[in-house]
């Protein structure tokens, strides 16, 4: 059973004195459990909109969204969110921004500590539990966000561009992480990026949106991933013919999208 | 920018120059790790030769100020001796002036502006919360805050009297009408501006409204609320040695008027020293608090 949908989803931004903007335009999509889905697009063609639509931090002005079949209200702790810029807490530190949730949900203090233990040892973060979020790199940022979201245990996370702001380097090894943590919560992922190759890269099933409005156009099933976490490096995946003929063929579809 | 310039020069500078008295003294060795950023003005050296240009311009005043009554430029009446301003200080201190030791006219001020401060904390700060999350909020508010403000607290300290009299109550209530303009604001603006995704992380980890305005909107409001308290605080007080020259009995700018009126010009230069160190210590702790509180600010 589809985990979480949206049907036939409209979004228009309605400025005062400016051009009303159509964001979204009868966009469905359903995520199944345990699917990476990602979503690919130029920049501005409605993604971070979809999201927010998911996250339940937006309301469709037409179509509907829905959680295992039931119609959303607001955001849940069913749905962990993971931002393009870690929109963490930085007057608490490490361990406080990864209890956060726990916290709320009131589970004892034995019980934050160990959640918390795991998830920061999941992202490689375990030493540092104590540190300011100040004191860390923009890597160790996005995977505290990363632990963060986890620790609530939710059915799905939901990520916006949660690499858009890493060095090549780190980006990839977060994106093994990625699939790494995909692998072993068998969480379902939606994930939004507007690299083609990192989408390839993680992805069970690409979706491309097109822009203004934005447009499902394309959707590709996808499986790099597997392979990856059957042992292969991933400079031998993504130099893979097989990887690049996909990459081609999805970039393709996202600039046909960008300049119909 | 600026700011986070300056945060970023001062976590790249090893811990023994972080601050003024240890960055005074040669604290590093030949061959130190050279701090990255030569340029900013928290480098040894810049630290340094701002601190002698400081001290510099004091001692030059401090001379000028010396001649000119040494050498009788300015009769005493209208410029006393440093030495007798110091002579003053040592006096009201030990024997006291009119009634009260200087301590005693000291901690009266204080009192009163703490007492102040207390109160704005207490309506400003929930004012200005209330203004930066209701539109309602902000359209009843907003028209009594925007008449207050431009207001010289001067001005109204009249109508005070008549409706409150000459004690304790009418010097508070000038001060928090003088304090609670700023609080207020720097409290809205701070609410204001919290970012949007750290308010939907919350919502999204499980947070209700009260939850995301407790542990979200109010964190992150602290460092603005901090600067209206500082400058409130800075207008409080200029308000209150005000206020007290006119009606009060105990205080520094009672001790100040009441010397002039005996044409004791020392000891009203005496007072104003002391109304300025006064100002300067407290503008000092509210940084410190700054820095304990809020030390992520500028940071991220
Ligand atoms: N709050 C908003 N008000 C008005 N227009 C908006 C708002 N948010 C996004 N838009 C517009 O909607 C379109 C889609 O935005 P967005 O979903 O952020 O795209 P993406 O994440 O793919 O870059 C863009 O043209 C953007 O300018
Ligand atoms: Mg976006």
């Amino acid at each position: 059973m589809t985990l979480l949908a949206a049907h036939d989803v409209s979004v228009t931004y309605r400025r005062r004195g400016g051009q009303p903007v159509a964001a979204l335009e009868g966009v469905s999509l359903g995520i199944d459990p345990g699917e990476f889905v990602v979503a690919v697009g130029a920049s501005g063609c409605g993604k971070t909109t979809l999201l927010k639509l998911l996250a339940g931090f937006l309301e469709p002005d037409q179509g509907a969204v829905t959680l295992a079949g039931k119609a959303l209200a607001g955001p849940g702790r069913e749905r962990g969110v993971v931002f393009q810029d870690d929109a963490l807490f930085p007057w608490l530190s490490v361990r406080r921004n990864v209890e956060f949730g726990p916290r709320l949900a009131g589970l004892s203090a034995a019980e934050r500590q160990a959640s918390c233990g795991r998830m920061l040892a999941l992202v490689g973060l375990a030493e540092f539990a104590e540190h300011k979020i100040w004191e860390l790199s923009g890597g160790m940022r996005q995977r505290v966000g990363l632990a963060r979201a986890l620790a609530n245990e939710p059915a799905i996370l939901l990520m916006d561009e949660p690499l858009g702001a890493l060095d090549a380097l780190t980006r990839e090894k977060m994106q093994e992480l990625l699939i790494e943590v995909w692998a072993r919560t068998r969480q379902s992922v939606f994930l939004i990026t507007h690299s083609v190759e990192e989408a390839v890269f993680l992805a069970s099933r690409i979706v491309v949106l097109s822009p203004r409005p934005g447009r499902i156009t394309a959707e590709f099933p996808c499986r790099f991933a597997t392979r990856l976490l059957a042992g292969e490096s991933s400079r031998a995946i993504k130099s893979d013919p097989a990887f690049i003929a996909l990459r081609e063929q999805v970039l393709a579809a996202v600039l046909r999208g960008a300049t119909a | 920018m600026k700011e986070r310039a300056l945060a970023a020069a001062e976590v790249a500078l090893p811990p023994l120059c972080t601050d003024g008295a240890s960055a005074a003294t040669p604290a590093l060795p030949a061959g130190a790790d050279p701090a990255p950023v030569r340029r900013s003005r928290r480098t040894p050296a810049g630290w340094l030769s701002l601190n002698a240009l400081r001290l510099a311009t004091i001692l030059a005043l401090l001379t000028l100020w010396w001649a000119a009554s040494a050498l009788q430029l300015v009769p005493p009446l209208f410029l006393p001796p440093p030495a007798a301003v110091a002579r003053q200080a040592a006096t009201a201190w030990s024997d006291g002036f009119v009634d009260a030791t200087l301590l005693q006219h000291i901690l009266a001020s204080l009192g009163r502006v703490f007492a102040a401060l207390a109160l704005a904390l207490v309506t400003a700060i929930p004012a200005g919360i209330a203004i930066g999350l209701s539109p309602v909020a902000r359209g009843i508010l907003d028209p009594i805050i925007e008449f207050l403000r431009p207001i010289p607290p001067l001005a109204y300290l009249p109508l005070i009297v008549i409706w409150c009299g000459i004690g304790e109550l009418t010097k508070v209530l000038i001060i928090l009408i003088a304090v609670f303009a700023p609080v207020a604001i720097a409290t809205a603006a701070g609410v204001a501006a919290v970012p949007p995704d750290r308010v939907d992380a919350a919502r999204a980890l499980g947070a209700s409204r009260a939850q995301v305005i407790r542990l979200v909107i109010l964190p992150n409001a602290l460092p603005a609320i901090l600067t209206g308290i500082r400058i409130g605080l800075g207008v409080g007080w200029s308000t209150l040695v005000a206020a007290e020259l006119v009606a009060a009995t105990r205080g520094l700018g009672f001790m100040i008027q009441s010397a002039a009126q005996f044409l004791r010009t020392d000891i009203v230069v005496m007072g104003i020293f002391v109304v300025a160190l006064v100002a300067i210590t407290l503008e000092g702790l509210v940084r410190l608090a700054e820095r304990i509180f809020v030390p992520w600010h500028g940071k991220l």
